[in-house]
């Protein structure tokens, strides 16, 4: 294994940087390259001080806000009433499904009572003959109907 | 070995007075050429290398150097090297590498097996331990200013640098 002053010795010998510069037209290129990229006018401090002054204001504001005096009026003011107790919690047992019989399937039709109309508007009249005897029923209306004889 | 910096290059070079466009003009032209140097150390290619100094003085533009430039180069150093990490860790820097050594063979060594294997042990090392053999090794910096440099701790950068000097003696003793 090579020594430490053998290896240093060997390191400057081979140095890559020895003799070597940038040319002239290198180094004129990449400074104009690098002017180029650099802003011409020094950074204006104008934005940042109208920024701190704003906030220099809305802090003083605040602080004037938070440390006014506290008026009579303000003082005597009632305190909100509290917020309504939420009602109590109840446990309530959920009703349990009742089985129910399903009603037979009936048409509307044949559901519906039949509506015999014997209100006492109805007027009977008899007739009696030799043949026999006829009634007229006349229903409330102005139609009179035979019902039977 | 090093250039180092001259009265006029020790100027403000970030100062207030001047324009970002001056201020950037100025810093590169007082670190451009060491920049340069420690980029072909670490990258082995002119492209990469260019390429790195350049994205540097980008990364400058955005942010804000240090005023000292003791400190702006340090700080550049820095982004340097964290920029060489970011490419090795994209796989651009191999990429780029495979075109590039060929040509730079003949122009940094007289005996192109030595150098081949040589730069072959160097870039197999982690870029951090690179940074910290190069700048220690053959820039000549002493390990505390490398530890500022790098924003690594003294110890660390001692442990660095004896990590890579193992690699790079068990790989070129092959």
């Amino acid at each position: 294994m090579i020594g430490h002053d053998e290896l240093r010795k060997r390191l400057r010998a081979h140095d890559p940087a020895q003799a070597r510069e940038l040319t002239p037209v290198e180094r004129a290129t990449m400074r104009a390259t690098i002017l180029g990229a650099a802003p011409r006018r020094s950074r204006s401090l104008v934005p940042l001080v109208a920024f701190g002054g704003v906030m220099a204001v809305a802090f003083v504001a605040a602080i004037a806000f938070l440390a006014r005096p506290v008026t009579h009026e303000e003082a005597r003011a009632p305190l909100p009433s509290p917020l309504p107790e939420p009602p109590s919690i109840v446990q309530v047992e959920a009703p349990r499904p009742v089985a129910v019989a399903r009603p037979l399937h009936v048409r509307r039709a044949q559901a519906r009572p039949a509506v015999l109309d014997l209100t006492p508007r109805t007027t009977r009249i008899e007739f009696t003959a030799p043949e026999g005897t006829r009634i007229l029923w006349f229903v409330g209306s102005p139609d009179a109907k035979e019902l039977g004889s | 070995m090093e250039h180092t910096l001259t009265f006029e290059e020790r100027r403000d070079v970030t100062s207030d007075e001047c324009s970002p466009a001056e201020s950037i003009a100025r810093l590169f032209d007082a670190h451009h050429a060491k920049l340069y140097h420690l980029a072909l150390r670490l990258t082995w290619g002119n492209d990469d290398a260019r390429d790195l100094v350049q994205e540097c003085f980008v990364r400058a533009i955005e942010h804000r150097v240090p005023a000292d430039p003791l400190a702006a180069e340090r700080w550049l150093t820095r982004v340097l090297v964290n920029l060489c990490r970011d490419r090795q860790r994209r796989g651009a820097v191999r990429r780029a590498y495979d075109g590039v050594a060929q040509n730079d063979k003949a122009a940094t060594s007289d005996d192109p097996a030595i150098s081949a294997a040589l730069r072959d042990a160097v870039l197999s090392l982690p870029v951090r331990q690179r940074a910290v053999v190069v700048l220690h090794e053959i820039e000549g910096r002493t390990l505390q200013e490398v530890s500022e440099i790098l924003g690594i701790a003294a110890v660390t950068a001692r442990w660095h640098l004896h990590v890579a000097l193992r690699a790079l003696r068990k790989e070129l003793s092959r």
